[in-house]
């Protein structure tokens, strides 16, 4: 019954109760009434929790090959198209293949926007950031995939190149983009498990689970 | 924008994506070159100017180092005759590359500290240009060991927080009118 009400149950907002009860129903629940809800609308309330649990694990599998990819080249000072990551060690097409890369990007970005109304507050600023960093990095993989699309590199490069490759190397760069992408959304994620002080709810992130104490801040939210 | 419309906004975006990766860019699959690095930027080479790459191809189970002259806007044309020079031998002749107009390569390899020469013959004159000295690999700026170390403990924090909530995530939620109930046994 919990979830089916997270995902489009009741929105009693009556009975009296002594706490902010305006606050519950719609805002909380992001309730659109029964049988009106969409994946993107369930996706942001009550699997909101699971979606973004999936998506952290893919993120966090991503971002760990790039660590393993540093660890190759700094540590055991392994030539750079040999360091591949630990998948790419098996599988060096992983690495090598611009679409590959510019898949994974997509995915990346697909995922902080279709999560992204699901957040709030604070929490939403650092989610923002993220998708909004992640929305450079998008663009970078574009045009290395449009490079190798065009047989035509940058910079007269007889390799495709990131427009900020004459800057930074492309391991460098490109661990830094998945930093700058991976910080904001681990700061978001874990703003929004939290309680939020102003109730503004509208998952079931934050909310006890059977078992869990309740406390203050989700007495004001709900 | 209503949720339902702009989820099948996405929807679309997602499938054009996939149809332009499946159709349109099949190079974009091959197993390529993926490092190089410039020796020498503006090599004066006669009328042309060139920049010197060393390309560290990988195959798979091997590693090849190759040298590639990438000329300006106005470069040698297929009738012409590159040629390099690696620490004072001959380097090869260089081939046209068939993906690019301007740039030419050969199997040739230089070490750091070597000094390479360009040279190019074509029917109005040849040239050579200034020596230039390979330098060595680009060191990182950053205490790359150090963070390396840094990033893998804040990523362990992340797993573990993660480890900790899994359980949650799949936990069954309450309803709001048993959460409510909750609350009121609570304050």
């Amino acid at each position: 019954m919990g979830e089916d009400a997270l995902a489009g149950g009741a929105s009693n907002e009556s009975g009296g109760n002594h706490m902010t009860t305006h606050t519950t129903g719609g805002r909380l629940l992001g309730l659109q009434g029964p049988g009106q809800e969409g994946l993107l609308s369930r996706l942001n309330s009550a699997w909101h929790e699971r979606a973004l649990w999936v998506f952290m694990v893919v993120v966090i599998g991503h971002w760990a090959e790039h660590i393993v990819q540093g660890v190759q080249i700094w540590v055991l000072s392994m030539p750079r198209p040999q360091a591949l990551g630990g998948l790419g060690f098996l599988a060096p097409v992983l690495v090598s293949s611009e679409a590959m890369h510019f898949g994974f990007a997509v995915l990346m970005l697909t995922g902080l926007f279709v999560l992204r109304s699901g957040f709030s507050g604070s929490s939403r600023t650092w989610w923002n950031a993220s998708l909004a960093l992640q929305g450079w990095h998008f663009v970078e993989h574009f045009v290395l995939l449009l490079q190798v699309v065009l047989g035509l590199n940058f910079f007269g490069s007889p390799v495709p190149t990131s427009l900020l490759q004459p800057f930074i190397p492309r391991a460098e760069l490109h661990l830094m983009y998945n930093l700058l992408v991976f910080v904001p959304m681990v700061v978001g994620m874990w703003l929004h498990s939290r309680p939020s002080p102003d109730g503004e709810a509208t998952c079931s992130c934050s909310l006890p689970k059977d078992g869990e104490p309740v406390d203050e801040a989700c007495a004001v939210a709900v | 924008m209503g949720a339902l419309q702009r989820g099948r906004v996405i929807q679309l975006v997602a499938l054009g994506v996939i149809f332009w990766l499946v159709v349109l860019s099949s190079p974009a699959w091959a197993h390529g070159e993926n490092d190089a690095r410039p020796i020498a930027r503006d090599v004066q080479t006669g009328p042309y100017v060139a920049t010197l790459w060393q390309v560290i191809g990988d195959h798979g189970s091997s590693l090849s180092s190759h040298l590639v002259v990438s000329f300006g806007e106005h470069s040698p044309t297929a009738g012409d005759v590159v040629v390099i020079e690696v620490g004072g031998a001959a380097g090869g002749t260089l081939e046209a590359s068939p993906t690019s107009a301007t740039q030419w390569s050969t199997a040739a390899t230089a070490e750091f500290g070597a000094d390479v020469r360009i040279g190019v013959s074509t029917e109005s004159g040849a040239w050579w240009s200034q020596s230039t000295t390979v330098p060595r690999p680009p060191s990182a700026l950053l205490p790359m060991r150090a963070l390396m170390a840094v990033f893998a403990f804040v990523s362990t924090l992340v797993i573990a927080w993660l480890g900790k909530r899994a359980r949650r995530a799949w936990a069954k939620t309450p309803s709001p009118a048993a959460l409510r109930m909750r609350v009121g046994e609570t304050t």
